[in-house]
């Protein structure tokens, strides 16, 4: 008779706060991000932060697997460090970006928070899904849904965090939006 | 100047919607007016999925995404779904994936690595080149074996390498790919040309809600849009990279600079029309080591193989007729991929040469990522100015109204020689774009091929 898999759950480390505490941060970034308040966002990330998209294909199924763990050198969406982010931000609030002119409206879900901590003191594993609903103009939708896994570090400041590392697996292949304006 | 100068615009095409058959003439007589109906008319669409993607050598992968006899990729010629496959032998076939059986797709991965291909509704089977190799349960149930020549897959008759980029064409008579540039391989050829040759380094694909037409017409022949179009990311770029321009004028590249080459076969590109520290400026922002290695050890490869001349030519974007962008500022090769009329896919190939340090590779990976992939600064905002032209075509006057594409009516060879084939002396023209909807015509009115 064979076992019944277990679901592997992980632990919650090391508590309930910082689970609470971690949620309420991703809802605040989430939260500056569908008000555009760019600056601000670009302001939790760390000076040595990397944020990557990788681009996603359809593979047989015995290299899923390996397409899941694409290397760091692969396609990508995005794959910025900080500068990176700093133009791309320097050019959305120029005023004369046209992709984002009228701004576009936004709003991001964000759940399934688990949490892991790290060997490095004050680093801790952060997974979230995501469903990011976005419009513009009259009656232009995107839908974009993924999953996010983060190394958030904390700052000086009680109860602050900053993102020191960002993968973002989006769960299409061919970008159905037409552009990507937005972050994730 | 002023002799050049088209008169006053006479209404010469129908008017009446679903009236007559679009007048193309004036295509064909290079007046610069266009029609916008070729935008949104399925009619249009179909005739030239038959008569442009159905003669036209159309781009089909790059050697190095198949390495080993198995390997195999998907794309599409025209809207026809293609398998490319390296062979035992190890050339390159191309077949239509679809089987002969029902018609369902062979594979439906993007990529990957096979001894044979098999449908999975009812399981017959085709090997590597698309020759049917078994039939499941042949013998219990057709009882006569199936003719496996008569009932293999579509093979694409003409397949060519040019510099590792491979290219079909279902036209059996169809020059060879070379030829089929004319006198617009001076240009390409170096683009296309790598130290140890090239590779493609990453594959990205994105949505358009536009005709493919405005792509390919604007990588053959506008450098107008730039200076408008791109502005928030050259304000960026000034703001936040040391060696990018300074000033807007800076920027700017001048209307009068430049040239843009055209031809018969409808090619075209434009010729250093933008300032050249801006793309290097913009690749700077992020990877020093690309711009290092594109004007150090590329350039001298180039210089030796192809002399100054064809070496020191700063080609921002070209068209390869009919879909296939070619933008060297960002060391991308894009094709326009048809979706119906109203959409389309941009597929964006990253160029890198073949013997690049891998560090350096990765430079040219970001460097294009940055400024023309998906999230590209520049990219964005021509995807947007499309999409709303396309949105605007929806309605019944604005399809109607054509459209002006009379400017700078004179084209000339270059006066010091330089510059091979038919010219025009400033890169913000429309002479390519007028060669561009001249070949794309002239094809559309005549009948041939398969």
């Amino acid at each position: 008779m064979s076992t019944a898999p277990t679901l592997h759950v992980p632990p919650l480390v090391p508590g309930p706060a910082l689970q609470y505490e971690l949620e309420q941060f991703l809802y605040a970034e989430a939260a500056l991000l569908d008000e555009h308040r760019l600056e601000a966002w670009l302001g939790l990330f760390t000076p040595d932060a990397r944020y990557r998209v990788p681009v996603r294909t359809n593979r047989v199924t015995r290299e899923a697997t390996r397409e899941a763990l694409e290397s760091q050198d692969a396609s990508a969406h995005f794959d910025d460090d900080l500068r990176g982010l700093s133009l791309r931000v320097a050019r959305l609030t120029s005023g004369l970006a046209w992709s984002e002119y009228p701004l576009g409206r936004t709003r991001r879900l964000v759940s399934n928070v688990q949490v892991r901590a790290l060997d490095a003191p004050g680093e801790v594993e952060v997974r979230s899904c995501f469903l990011l609903y976005r419009t513009r103009q009259e009656h232009a939708v995107d839908l974009f849904a993924g999953l996010r896994q983060d190394v958030l570090r904390r700052a000086d400041a009680p109860g602050a965090w900053r993102i020191a590392h960002r993968t973002v697996l989006l769960e299409q292949t061919v970008i159905l939006a037409g552009n990507l304006s937005v972050f994730f | 100047m002023q002799r050049d100068c088209p008169g006053p615009t006479a209404r010469v095409l129908p008017t009446r919607p679903g009236g007559p058959p679009l007048d193309l003439s004036p295509l064909l007589e290079e007046r610069g007016r266009v029609d916008p109906r070729i935008y949104v008319d399925p009619e249009v669409y179909e005739l030239e999925q038959e008569r442009v993607f159905g003669r036209s050598w159309l781009f089909l992968a790059h050697e190095s995404q198949l390495e080993r006899p198995g390997d195999f990729i998907t794309t599409y010629m025209g809207e026809d779904p293609i398998i490319v496959s390296r062979q035992d032998d190890g050339s390159v076939a191309a077949f239509l994936n679809q089987c002969r059986h029902r018609g369902m797709r062979l594979t439906q991965e993007d990529a990957g690595h096979t001894r044979v291909f098999t449908c999975t509704y009812h399981g017959w089977t085709y090997d590597r080149g698309g020759r049917l190799s078994s039939v499941r349960d042949e013998r219990e149930i057709y009882r006569c074996p199936v003719d496996r020549d008569r009932w293999s897959a579509v093979r694409v008759p003409r397949v060519e390498s040019f510099h590792g980029f491979v290219f079909g064409t279902w036209d059996e008579h169809a020059p060879s790919f070379r030829d089929s540039l004319g006198d617009a391989a001076w240009y390409f050829e170096p683009l296309l040309d790598g130290v140890g040759g090239t590779e493609v380094i990453g594959v990205t694909k994105w949505t358009v809600h536009c005709n493919w037409k405005f792509g390919a017409e604007q990588f053959a022949s506008d450098g107008y849009h730039f200076g408008m179009s791109h502005l928030s990311a050259l304000k960026a770029l000034m703001s936040q990279v040391p060696g990018a321009p300074r000033t807007m004028q800076e920027a700017t590249p001048p209307p009068d600079g430049g040239r843009q080459f055209k031809n018969a076969q409808g090619h075209g590109a434009l010729m250093a029309a933008l300032p050249p520290n801006l793309m290097r400026g913009a690749r700077l922002a992020f990877e020093p080591k690309a711009n290092e290695w594109l004007l150090g050890p590329r350039q001298d490869f180039l210089v030796r193989k192809y002399g100054e001349a064809r070496a020191s030519v700063f080609i921002p974007a070209s068209n390869l007729f009919p879909n296939v962008g070619i933008l060297p500022a960002a060391n991308a090769l894009r094709v326009w991929q048809p979706k119906g009329p109203e959409q389309m896919e941009v597929w964006s190939y990253v160029i890198a040469d073949a013997d690049a340090p891998a560090d350096v590779k990765q430079a040219i990976r970001l460097g294009n990522q940055r400024t023309f992939g998906s999230t590209g600064i520049f990219e964005q905002d021509d995807t947007h100015n499309w999409t709303e032209i396309q949105r605007v075509l929806k309605g019944r006057r604005a399809r109607r109204e054509i459209f002006n594409m009379e400017m700078d009516s004179g084209t000339q060879q270059d006066a010091e020689g330089r510059f091979p084939g038919t010219t025009a002396n400033r890169s913000s023209s429309e002479v390519a774009a007028r060669a561009f909807y001249r070949r794309w015509a002239s094809l559309l009115s005549t009948e041939g091929a398969p």
